[in-house]
């Protein structure tokens, strides 16, 4: 993607209003990672995020026209993401939400060694949030996102974001390992 | 300072905490080591999480999605405004369109023939305008007596005319020549100022009067109760 990189975006999003596949081709494969990595935090099976990641770009390119270039773009895509992945859940009435207990357990039975995974350990925790909470930690501290566009995702105000963030947290310190 | 509990520290470490209390957090942490730990094992957990790998995906992965939803896109642009045309059944393309403007000719026409005659709005003046205009309607289904013409006969007592213009209507006509000069006169003037005097203070019953048809039974009524008055002002004035 980096040759790629060079595009200006705003105007690639104006070539695709203009009917531009091409550009919209661009788009997709630059942030298809992102998308799908959000997603994954959301329904957790690889397959079901592959669908819905391609489900929130055909949504997007649908409503592009209501896109305004005033709002980021990866911002506006990650919100439709979301809500696709809510949706989504919502149908299956699927809850990843994983019992407390359980997460303790899978936790602290991994051995030391495992640690050099730890990623595993806090992938376990952050099965422990919810979908607001997991997707306000990860954006945040793991992609970067600012307080703000976290809040544009979950379509929420600042401050609330920032309290999801907050019980993600803490949620966190008390499912994983506290020498972590 | 007693140790806040490691909530505070959560919070100062994720942000929640305003500015004033995050000062007294760091004011509190230079003398004290449980916190200092505290903190710290909160930060490690933060930069736990921002190097956790997240889910990758493969080179051909995206290159699988991108296709599919090229594909979509593509048969999108292609076919979306001929499929939605050729999808739609025969009688929908023409059918709807001809309902829909039947149905905007009716209702437009409902709505201006009644508004200005139940509009909140609507003045005396143009209460009046439309009792005349309904009452032209009425006249001219039955005889096409013109009613304004009929009222200033009224007024003028132009008699014959009036038997002329009675003669000529489907309820009245039989009583044309049987009525006297001035039965006739009243008769129409009560008419015409009971239907007025609906028309001006309950346009609407008037209105839906007309075209219901009751409106020629309660004139009739109305006749029947006339000629009651006219019969007792009749006694009356042959006992004075």
């Amino acid at each position: 993607m980096k040759e790629d990189g060079a595009i200006n975006e705003a105007k690639c999003i104006q070539q695709v209003k203009q009917g531009s596949e091409r550009a919209f081709e661009h788009l997709v494969r630059r942030y298809t990672p992102m998308v799908f990595g959000l997603l994954m935090e959301l329904v957790a099976n690889p397959e079901d995020a592959k669908d819905l990641t391609q489900e929130a770009f055909i949504k997007a390119y649908r409503n592009m026209k209501w896109f305004r270039e005033t709002a980021r773009f990866s911002t506006w895509l990650y919100r439709i993401a979301y809500n696709t992945g809510i949706d989504f859940q919502r149908s299956k009435k699927a809850k990843r939400h994983v019992p407390l207990e359980a997460v303790n357990e899978a936790a602290f039975s991994l051995e030391p060694s495992v640690y050099s995974g730890r990623s595993e350990v806090i992938e376990k925790g952050l099965d422990a949030l919810s979908p607001s909470q997991r997707v306000a930690v990860v954006m945040h501290y793991n992609q970067g996102l600012k307080l703000k566009e976290v809040a544009e995702i979950l379509e929420c105000a600042e401050a609330t974001a920032r309290v999801h963030l907050f019980r993600g947290l803490k949620r966190l310190r008390e499912v994983l390992p506290q020498d972590l | 300072m007693y140790c806040p509990d490691q909530e505070y520290w959560m919070a100062y470490a994720s942000g929640v905490l305003a500015p004033e209390e995050s000062s007294v957090c760091l004011d509190h942490l230079d003398e004290c080591e449980l916190c200092r730990l505290e903190l710290q094992s909160v930060q490690a957990l933060i930069e736990s999480v921002s190097q956790h790998q997240i889910y990758q995906l493969s080179e051909e992965d995206i290159d699988q999605i991108s296709s599919n939803v090229m594909a979509t896109v593509h048969e999108d642009r292609r076919n979306f405004h001929p499929r939605h045309r050729a999808s739609m059944p025969i009688v929908l393309q023409w059918v709807l369109p001809v309902f829909v403007f039947v149905l905007g000719l009716w209702s437009g026409k409902v709505f201006f023939n009644t508004s200005d005659i139940t509009g909140g709005m609507a003045t005396q003046e143009s209460r009046l305008t439309a009792y005349w205009s309904n009452m032209e309607v009425l006249f001219l289904n039955w005889s096409n007596v013109n009613v304004k013409q009929l009222r200033d006969d009224v007024l003028d007592h132009n008699v014959a005319e009036m038997r002329k213009a009675y003669a000529s209507t489907k309820y009245f006509r039989e009583r044309a020549d049987k009525v006297s000069d001035r039965e006739l006169l009243l008769e129409i003037e009560y008419l015409l100022s009971g239907a007025l005097e609906e028309a001006l203070y309950s346009p609407r019953t008037a209105f839906e009067h007309f075209h219901r048809g009751v409106r020629e039974d309660a004139l009739l009524d109305r006749i029947r109760h006339l000629q009651l008055w006219d019969a007792e002002e009749k006694a009356y004035n042959v006992q004075i």
